[in-house]
């Protein structure tokens, strides 16, 4: 048996053969999440500011009573927003557990259901205005469809992180699969997904190789194909200095001669 | 004879296409694996150069005895969308988050990336005066996120700082003398912790232009380079599997006896 040296031809080939397909997986993903724009895929367009201007500051001389009342508390907000079928002051505050009280009674205020389908429509934006402009759907007459409603508290929704729970999601009957998460607890617009968040999300799943939680960059695999990949490229480099530099230079020396 | 020579022209043309694509892009999917590499193997915390990071535990609000409202100021803002009371420094801190008008000067929140369409204004909950955050005062909030054995080493004034690409300054940076050479940014307006940098951030700064093909460091991931050799490199993909597929036909992987 007689050895012959690999060539970089051959090696190029069979690596690409057995282990290109993750790089023909990381161009086409690659490509495809630098294209669209990341304001976009965020969905900032799909939402809008729901709550109105706060106009009784007064209510902030009642922190020191929510503090009392609620030890734990570290954090209070002040949002002017529509609850039981009015806009109301009331207190978001964040501690140990995160409650909602009224601002003028500090007695804690529960969101129903109702509350959060009247909530979800003011957040959900009409498609002809601008992202920025903090205006409601309603008023453009535009009332936003619902079609599904659900309150999560179990971490099973991979469009929602589990630290978020218990949430409401509100899925829109729109040409985008809109889909809201609101606080149960608070009201407060939690994310919003959509169509192409849903395929940036997949595209990330393959380009990281975490077919799992599609969080984790540090997968054994994903190591090994940047490896290999790298061999691949480098073989290729090779073939190229062999074709542009290497012939035509030996080339010009026989001519020379 | 006639199908066989317009096949073989086919495939030269395909060749060439691929060699020639693969001579502007070969360097750069060297430089995407590399880097891809180094991400996976740092993994987000190693890239995140938080080492003696220690996150700050919310202080409770009951133990501020008083708060001094700043309602004058909050009026004088117009449309406030929101009112915070949190506690940094042992201070009692006002963040209102406003629709501005139209005259210069108002700012936006430290450490947010994407453009928002509110403004927001930090105010002092002893004084009722704008916050103001102290030299004093910076070096406590750095002092209190490090864990790391290093003295401190000094604080200076900064405008800006392209370690933290979309903060827009001003502030402080606060040094640590530890073997990684720790430095603190802390946003003067809001007293916000930016977070830390060390001797390891140019090169992951590095990494992450290079991989985006971002060299303005302003974290632009849907820059036109990276478009344009997204879909180069997407292209050099086809062309490779058709030729793969070409010398699979011709018995090209099949073993010699």
């Amino acid at each position: 048996m007689r050895f012959k040296p690999l060539k970089a031809r051959k090696i190029h080939r069979w690596l690409t053969l057995l282990f290109g397909i993750q790089l023909i997986i990381w161009s086409i993903t690659g490509a495809a999440m630098v294209i669209l724009q990341l304001p976009y895929i965020h969905g900032d367009h799909l939402v809008q500011p729901a709550d109105r201007s706060v106009s009784e500051f007064t209510y902030l001389e009642n922190i020191t009573s929510v503090a009392n009342e609620y030890p734990d508390a570290t954090e209070v907000t002040l949002v002017n927003r529509y609850i039981n079928n009015g806009f109301q002051h009331v207190f978001v505050v964040n501690g140990n557990a995160t409650r909602l009280l009224d601002a003028a009674t500090l007695q804690p205020l529960t969101i129903t259901e109702q509350d959060i389908r009247a909530l979800a429509k003011r957040y959900y934006a009409p498609r002809n205005a601008p992202s920025n402009a903090p205006s409601n759907a309603q008023a453009n007459n535009h009332e936003p469809n619902i079609a599904q409603l659900q309150l999560l508290t179990e971490p099973t929704e991979s469009e929602l992180a589990a630290r978020h729970l218990p949430a409401w999601q509100v899925r829109f009957a729109d040409t985008s699969n809109t889909t809201l998460y609101l606080s149960a607890v608070t009201g407060s617009l939690v994310t919003q997904r959509h169509t192409a968040w849903r395929f940036f999300d997949f595209m990330w799943m393959l380009h990281i190789m975490d077919y799992q939680d599609r969080s984790d960059i540090t997968k054994p695999w994903l190591l090994a194909f940047t490896v290999l990949t790298l061999l691949i490229s480098i073989s290729g480099l090779m073939l190229l200095v062999q074709k542009y530099l290497s012939r035509p230079w030996r080339r010009l020396w026989r001519d020379s001669e | 004879m006639i199908g066989n020579s317009s096949r073989s022209i086919k495939m030269g043309w395909l060749s060439s296409l691929h060699r020639r694509i693969a001579l502007v892009l070969v360097i750069q999917v060297i430089i995407w694996c590399v880097t891809g590499f180094y991400f996976s193997w740092q993994g987000r915390e190693g890239l995140s150069t938080q080492e003696y990071w220690h996150q700050l535990p919310a202080q409770p609000l009951h133990t501020k005895e008083r708060y001094v409202t700043p309602d004058l100021q909050l009026q004088n803002l117009g449309n406030v969308r929101s009112v915070r009371v949190r506690i940094i420094d042992n201070v009692a801190q006002f963040e209102a988050t406003y629709v501005p008008n139209n005259t210069p000067g108002h700012q936006q929140a430290p450490n947010r990336s994407k453009a928002s369409p509110y403004a927001v204004a930090w105010f002092d909950g002893e004084t009722g005066h704008r916050w103001q955050t102290s030299a004093l005062t910076a070096q406590r909030l750095a002092v209190n996120s490090y864990l790391g054995a290093g003295m401190f080493n000094g604080i200076r004034d900064v405008h800006r700082s392209d370690e933290f690409p979309h903060w827009v300054g001003p502030g402080f940076r606060v040094d640590f003398a530890d073997d990684l050479n720790t430095r603190v940014y802390i946003d003067q307006a809001s007293g916000e912790v930016l977070g830390h940098r060390n001797n390891r951030w140019p090169l992951i700064d590095w990494m992450y232009r290079l991989h985006f093909m971002d060299y303005s460091g302003k974290r632009d991931f849907n820059n036109l380079f990276i478009i344009f050799a997204g879909l180069l490199s997407v292209w050099l993909s086809i062309t490779g599997i058709l030729m793969i597929a070409r010398v699979w036909k011709q018995g090209g992987f099949v073993a010699k006896r």
